[in-house]
């Protein structure tokens, strides 16, 4: 080896060497920041070894025997060789597109390349180097080939470096379809100052080994221009993604931000929050959500251990919606029961939707937890009062839904336990009512929140069995768990109702019984009453008979007795009309009853046992009386009742026997009559046993009469009493409310 | 109304039925005249009411019914023939006023035929009883006639003694009986001593003792 003598092309090509290798080395530093860029590291060997092949061709262009020479083209194939192979390296690792089978046949070539290289003599290119000889070059002298003797593997060398070119343009064109802006101008880049570099050398090569040109080794200009180009590529990338880093971190700031901002709100709010990315095996959770559904603060929470929070069917069908590539929204609501540490139950809400996935394949669920755990307790102490409630209870929402039944209702109604829920509140009504009932319930649940009905509406009900209950209901509508509620208590009244009906039944047949016997007992006196009217009528209508017989009848004489008869017929009608009201069994009939008229008219009923008895009668009518409310033929039997027996107990008694009925009004409310007899009174100590049942002073009395005219005095919401006058004689006395006529 | 002629009285507390009772009478051609009460027919003077006839008469009316009334008429001896009317009577009741002299005891609505028989029945009675009470009447007059002897010997006559002995207990002849006894007959009107005998029973004048 010769000292090297400085001339233009040396320094140059000391200069490219340079060059070459300051980028090598750059690019092995930046390889070293960076392990898994492997593109860094091959394209610092690249130019590493461009570097190297400078000095090597340098050296051959001052090379003074025909043996250094041979040397150092040798050499220069074994760089030449790592230079492919690093880019190769490169290219394979910059663009992750190329051909596989293509490097590999680029790497194989290559190799056989350097085994012709190693097993010549001289080296691929020259069998034998005949002689050197020197050109003028860049203002100096560079030794060349003059004559060899050509390597047959030279040509095969060629062809590996074509094989590298095509390797080159494939990758370079496939880069270029794949990618998009930045790639493909790194493709057209490097791809483009690759292929040409090598198309240049090769070319070169090529005409000077076949003699065309007569130049020095000239590939590390060529080389150089790569570098520059690929490194020029690759610092560009590098600033780029540099920049991409930058723009990630500050959007992984925003995102902090936000996330930190929506953790505070919903910690603010007791908000869990949750998501779990269609086909991700992670679920990711607010801390709150952590906490409240058990999981550590920091650990990573697997799909399959946030399904088993959920109850079987909801788990399911969330990870089913989740797993279809086209997943719908669908929205999920469920509740929890957890249990923390100390083992107290926590009851959690969780909902939310899954919707189709954006950016992830399949789809994404998100949403919240709300801990509903007050709420629950709420629901469940109503629960218990409901269970505890000697009421049947249902509560109803706005659309008439049974929502919540206690046993009793079930039982009441008679449902299975668990069947009446759910249903629609008319399947309890019979079907005539149903269309009213909806109406009715529709009006309660349009009014005031806070509207009860408490004052027991009595309706009649249907079981499933089909029979008809008469229940009482009180209405309640209230907020529960936040859903607008309508509360019905329920009381079976059915068999109060039925023995109510009956003991009204047993009143009114005994009230007819004692109507009945009394009207026995005024038999006579009725009879009476009934002939006066009937003997007028006879007598009239035999008078005209035997006027017209003897032809003595005259128009006006007609006229008078018809008008008699006509008037007489109608006074026994109503005696008739009077005695059938007192006989009949009917139901009370309410109405309106003035005291006056009623004692007036049985007056008239008693008319003839009065003066048969030979009894005077005074009455004192207050006027204006207020009217009671009752059933006239009822009261009529009371007072007939206190008339008899006062005619009665003065039966013994010489004249005058005197009796007294008196109305008058006590004070605003009540009105009073009294019946007044001046007969011996009643023993003291008999006087508080009068009204008692089969008491009686009378011998053939069932000593029911006063008995069931307590009933129905009381019957009337009255009170009647007895008491001895002060001088002789009894008084019974009855008390009725008036009616008030301005309530309906 | 002309006095002497029979009347029907008729006693009711029933205004109707007063007023068809008048039109039965007034088309049987009976007179008939109407009381309100036994107390207004008891008040009526006793021109109303002389010229005889009988009382229609209801029993039940208030303060003094018909059974009263009719023993207040007894009490007073205006006897008139009684036809009770009642719109209800019983046994006890027909039986009681049966035995205090009524006529007949009819029960409303009574038949015209039956109540106008009643009535005629009625006035035959009171034209009998009149009759009886004139007799009567004459029968005292021709007592109050004799002497106190007379009156004396007539009492031992129809105690069936002899003159004989009627003489023995007066302490006087036979003969004087026989002038006494003629003047008696005399003045008596009779002309038998039986007929003696059934006019001084009749007119209530006790034998004489023995």
């Amino acid at each position: 080896m010769t000292g090297i003598s400085l001339s233009w092309f040396a320094l140059a090509w000391i200069v490219m060497g340079t060059a070459c290798f300051t980028i090598g080395l750059v690019h092995l530093i930046l390889w070293a920041g960076k392990p898994t860029g492997y593109h860094y590291l091959f394209f610092a060997i690249a130019a590493l070894a461009g570097a190297a092949f400078a000095g090597v061709e340098l050296q051959m262009m001052q090379a003074s025997s025909v043996h250094d020479m041979a040397v150092l083209m040798r050499w220069g194939h074994v760089i030449l060789c790592i230079e492919i192979l690093a880019l190769v390296g490169f290219v394979q690792t910059f663009f992750r597109c190329g051909r596989v089978w293509l490097a590999w046949t680029v790497v194989l070539s290559r190799a056989m390349v350097l085994i012709a290289n190693s097993t010549s003599d001289v080296n691929v290119n020259y069998l034998e180097i005949v002689s050197l000889g020197t050109i003028p070059f860049m203002g100096g002298t560079a030794t060349v080939v003059a004559e060899g003797v050509s390597h047959p593997w030279s040509r095969f060398a060629m062809l590996s470096t074509f094989i590298f070119l095509a390797y080159v343009i494939d990758t370079s064109v496939r880069a270029w379809r794949n990618g998009d802006g930045d790639q493909r101008r790194a493709a057209l880049g490097i791809g483009g100052s690759l292929s040409l570099t090598v198309l240049l050398a090769g070319t070169v090569g090529l005409l000077k080994h076949e003699g065309v040109l007569v130049w020095p080794y000239m590939v590390t200009p060529a080389f150089l221009l790569l570098v520059l180009a690929i490194g020029h590529e690759l610092i560009q990338a590098l600033v780029r993604s540099s920049m991409v880093a930058d723009n990630l971190r500050m959007r992984d700031a925003q995102v902090r931000q936000l996330e930190t901002r929506m953790e505070l709100a919903t910690e603010a709010a007791g908000i869990g929050v949750w998501e779990w990315a269609g086909q991700g095996h992670s679920v990711w959770m607010s801390s709150r959500a952590r906490t409240m559904l058990g999981f550590d603060p920091g650990g990573e929470i697997s799909a399959s251990n946030f399904l088993q929070k959920l109850d079987i069917p909801t788990a399911v069908g969330l990870r089913g919606t989740l797993l279809q590539p086209d997943a719908r929204r669908e929205a999920i609501k469920t509740e929890l029961r957890v249990e923390d540490a100390d083992g107290a139950v926590r009851w959690l809400q969780l909902q939310g939707a899954v919707n189709p996935g954006g950016i992830h394949a399949g789809g994404v669920s998100h949403g919240v937890i709300i801990d509903i755990t007050p709420r629950k307790e709420d629901e469940q102490r109503f629960h218990r009062l409901a269970e505890a409630s000697p009421y049947a209870m249902l509560v109803v929402d706005r659309d008439g839904r049974i929502v919540e039944v206690n046993a009793r209702a079930e039982a009441l109604f008679e449902y299975d336990p668990g069947t009446l829920q759910g249903l629609q509140l008319e399947v309890l009504v019979p079907v005539a009512q149903r269309a009213k009932h909806e109406s009715l319930r529709k009006d309660f649940h349009s009014g005031p929140l806070s509207r009860t009905r408490r004052d027991g509406i009595d309706v009649s009900a249907l079981t499933s069995s089909g029979r008809t209950l008469l229940v009482q209901v009180w209405l309640t509508r209230m907020t529960l768990s936040g859903d607008d509620r309508v509360v019905a208590h329920i009381i079976d009244n059915t068999a109060r109702m039925a023995a109510e009906h009956e003991q009204a039944m047993q009143r009114e047949e005994l009230a007819h019984l004692s109507r009945v016997s009394v009207m026995g007992e005024l038999s006579g006196s009725l009879a009476h009453e009934l002939n006066q009217p009937l003997a007028a009528i006879m007598a009239n209508a035999q008078a005209t008979q035997r006027l017209a017989a003897n032809g003595k009848l005259t128009s006006s004489w007609l006229d008078e007795v018809l008008v008699d008869i006509v008037d007489e017929t109608k006074r026994a009608g109503e005696i008739i009309r009077r005695m059938r009201a007192m006989l009949r069994r009917d139901q009370p009939e309410w109405s309106r009853v003035d005291l006056n008229e009623a004692a007036t008219e049985v007056l008239q009923m008693v008319r003839s046992n009065i003066s048969i008895r030979l009894v005077s009668v005074s009455t004192r009518f207050a006027t204006a009386l207020p009217p009671v409310l009752g059933d006239r033929v009822q009261l009529q039997q009371v007072l007939l009742n206190l008339l008899l027996n006062a005619i009665e107990a003065m039966a013994a008694q010489p004249s005058p026997r005197l009796l007294e009925v008196h109305t008058e009004t006590d004070g605003d409310a009540r009105v009073r009559l009294s019946v007044t007899d001046h007969g011996p009174g009643i023993a003291e100590d008999k006087l508080g046993k009068v009204f008692e049942p089969f008491f009686s002073t009378k011998e053939q009395g069932l000593g029911l009469g006063l008995a069931v005219c307590r009933t129905i005095i009381e019957y009337h919401g009255g009170t009647i009493h007895a008491m001895n006058n002060e001088g002789a004689g009894a008084t019974f006395c009855i008390t009725l409310p008036v009616l008030n006529e301005a309530s309906p | 109304m002309m006095p002497g002629s029979p009347r029907a009285y008729i006693v009711d507390d029933d205004p109707s039925v007063t007023k068809a009772l008048l039109r039965i009478f007034h088309s049987a051609g009976i007179e008939a005249a109407a009381f309100a009460s036994a107390a207004a027919f008891l008040d009526a003077p006793d021109a109303v009411v002389d010229g005889g006839g009988c009382i229609v008469l209801d029993v039940s009316m208030p303060d003094m019914d018909g059974l009263a009334l009719q023993e207040a008429l007894v009490a007073r001896g205006r006897a008139l023939p009684i036809v009770f009317l009642t719109a209800h009577g019983d046994i006890p009741m027909s039986v009681r006023a049966i035995k205090a002299g009524a006529i007949d005891f009819l029960t409303k609505p009574v038949d015209q035929d039956r109540l106008l028989k009643a009535v005629d029945v009625a006035f035959e009675e009171d034209r009998r009883q009149r009759r009886a009470r004139e007799a009567q009447a004459e029968i005292a007059r021709r007592l109050a006639s004799l002497t106190t002897r007379e009156r004396e010997v007539l009492g031992h006559l129809v105690a069936g003694k002899l003159n004989k002995q009627v003489a023995a207990a007066l302490g006087t002849v036979e003969k004087t009986i026989k002038v006494h006894r003629a003047h008696i007959m005399l003045k008596l009107g009779v002309r038998s001593m039986a007929e003696v005998v059934r006019i001084t029973e009749r007119a209530g004048i006790r034998p004489a003792d023995s």
